[in-house]
């Protein structure tokens, strides 16, 4: 018992802090270096296994005969949930380090965080099946795309008088849309045949996440400040579907016949407007955007290594605000 | 054409001279820069250059598209007049502007030549079951209806241009711009090869009456020439005629099924337009 006391006692003196009258200062540069320390790991770390989750609760809802625009609202909730749950368990290490106080910075450097939602224009393009075993080829040549939800995601970083850069997360679905397509199918036995298909709508589900850098030069302001930039990432996509592959169109009704994920790459190349205010700001995007994906579909001799290009136009409107 | 060549360079340099201005704390010639926003209204001609060619390979040669297809100067008209806002400034004889802008066209009614070759694949039928590849030759007269294409360009274009002070209140320019954006193209019919096919098909019981109709939306680029005057009225206003030679390519996918193409086309078109600008500082 006695030891026990002795420990609290000196427990409460050690929690004492001395307060020292020169307090050290920070630059903002080095304060949204240990920002970013402090939050880009959580995003990183939660932002693909919340995705994983979602895609795995979606496509059980497909397996219990929910409709593909409910899957992809369960896929959607995920991440976003746990976005905000990453945001809410970091706040108070954010605080501390947002709180240190700041050296007086002359430096018009601007450092946010943007919120950000982006309806776009698609089509899947250059579409290439290859026969598991060698022994066919096929391609279409474009299937027009859409989407249930608009793509949303974040960025963080900072831009000066001439240019920025930051890195984004973003969560990005679409799908088929119904269609007559004609693949173009190819042995050596046939030689090339033209084969006409109908493929229904949410034929192809694909959901990605991407995690990559931009970087951008700033125009002369003119009222709104116009930039032009680049970007490029890793995209984690999952492609699923209720029939096995394009090559085997056999409805595994209410169940999950192709359940695809894998790593990728994406880029995209911009001109935004942004509307600056004190410590926030308005924008607005047009991006041309191309995804990759490839993947494994169909079964025993329809198997195939499938690859497609998904191009997109985007419209993204967001909101970016102070970090400090 | 030298003498000619040698004056315009004159009053280029000379022009610079206008533009400069003293200040009398420093003692330098310095040039007043200016920033303007302008909004002008057009109405213009051109004409488009398409080639098109089968989404597949010829089974034949499977490097080769089954078809291919050529049609060269294919009047165009403005469908809506030409409307851009443009952001610039000049710094002396330099200016620069920034532009988002809309152009309607059409192609109105007329007859043009189709220079195709290869062939187009019939699907299959009871008479002949496993499909036909029907040989494709040249059209010399395929009939446009009025409004066969119509075409909507949005664009965001910077232009680089000299600025020539030929006085304080009128200052001439010519320049050269890059755009890119948005290029929709839309048709009463899938597109402009199953049109030229339409007929051959039809003995094969196509009717191109109920394939989909083109309506694509794609980006692309595009280059543009204008030249033109600024008159400033007074300090904060200017009017501004201008004319502009462009062409914007264009890459869009048309028709349907085994009719399904590639098409490439260059619009190329000259605009006569007026603005009015306000000079912002």
């Amino acid at each position: 018992m006695k030891i026990l006391i002795i420990s609290i006692s000196m427990s409460l003196c050690f929690s004492q802090t001395t307060t020292f009258k020169y307090q050290e200062t920070f630059t903002k540069k080095k304060l949204f270096k240990q920002y970013v320390a402090n939050t880009l790991p959580g995003y990183l770390f939660f932002g693909p296994y919340s995705f994983m989750y979602g895609v795995a609760l979606g496509g059980g809802a497909i397996s219990q005969g929910e409709s593909p625009k409910n899957a992809n609202t369960l896929w959607l909730a995920t991440p976003l949930l746990a976005g905000f749950l990453v945001n809410t368990a970091s706040k108070d290490i954010i605080k501390n380090v947002l709180n240190k106080p700041i050296k007086n910075d002359q430096s018009s450097t601007f450092y946010y965080n943007i919120y950000y939602m982006g309806p776009d224009i698609s089509n899947i393009k250059d579409i290439q099946f290859e026969s598991k075993n060698g022994d066919w080829t096929a391609q279409i040549d474009e299937v027009p795309s859409g989407f249930d939800y608009p793509p949303l995601g974040l960025r963080t970083g900072f831009v000066t008088d001439r240019y920025g850069m930051d890195y984004e997360l973003s969560l990005i679905a679409h799908h088929t849309i119904e269609k007559e397509v004609i693949y173009e199918y190819f042995s050596p036995q046939t030689g090339i045949l033209p084969l006409a298909q109908r493929i229904p709508s949410h034929f192809y589900m694909m959901h990605s996440m991407f995690m990559g850098l931009n970087v951008y030069y700033v125009l002369p302001e003119f009222i709104v400040t116009p930039y032009l930039g680049i970007g490029g990432g890793v995209l984690l996509n999952s492609v699923q579907s209720e029939y096995p592959g394009p090559a085997d169109l056999a409805r595994q009704g209410e169940t999950l016949a192709l359940d695809e994920m894998n790593w990728n790459y994406g880029a995209h190349s911009y001109l935004g407007f942004r509307l600056m205010m004190e410590d926030s700001f308005y924008y607005v995007e047009l991006r041309p955007s191309i995804y990759k994906f490839e993947l494994e579909s169909g079964t025993s001799f329809n198997k195939t290594r499938d690859r497609f290009n998904l191009e997109a136009f985007q419209f993204q409107f967001g909101i970016g605000k102070s970090i400090f | 054409m030298n003498n000619y060549l040698t004056v315009i360079i004159n009053i280029f340099f000379i022009s610079t001279l206008i533009g400069q201005n003293y200040d009398p704390d420093t003692g330098l010639i310095t040039y007043n820069p200016k920033k303007y926003i302008s909004l002008f209204i057009g109405y213009g001609t051109g004409d488009f250059n398409l080639s098109a060619e089968s989404a597949f390979s010829d089974p034949q040669n499977p490097s080769e598209r089954l078809w291919k297809a050529d049609v060269s100067d294919v009047a165009t008209t403005l469908s809506k007049p030409q409307i851009v806002l443009k952001f610039g400034g000049w710094k002396g004889w330099q200016g620069a502007e920034m532009e988002l802008s809309y152009i309607g066209q059409k192609i109105p009614s007329q007859i043009v030549y189709y220079d195709s070759h290869g062939q187009i694949y019939i699907p299959p039928t009871s008479e002949y079951p496993d499909g036909y590849y029907y040989p494709v030759e040249p059209q010399d007269s395929v009939d446009l209806e009025d409004g066969f294409l119509q075409f909507n360009l949005f664009s965001i274009s910077g232009t680089g241009y000299a600025n020539m002070h030929l006085s304080e209140k009128i200052k001439p320019y010519f320049g050269f711009g890059f755009s890119f954006g948005l290029n929709n193209v839309s048709s009463e019919y899938p597109g402009p090869g199953s049109y030229a096919a339409k007929n051959v098909m039809a003995a094969f019981g196509y009717d191109i009456k109920n394939s989909d109709k083109l309506n694509t939306t794609d980006f692309g680029a595009g280059f543009h020439i204008p030249f033109g005057i600024k008159f400033l009225l007074h300090e904060k206003l200017f009017i501004n005629p201008e004319f502009r030679f462009s062409q914007n390519f264009l890459s869009f996918g048309s028709s349907d099924a085994y009719l399904k193409e590639r098409d490439k086309g260059t619009l190329q078109s000259f605009h006569g337009s007026i603005g009015i600008g306000i000079i912002l500082k």
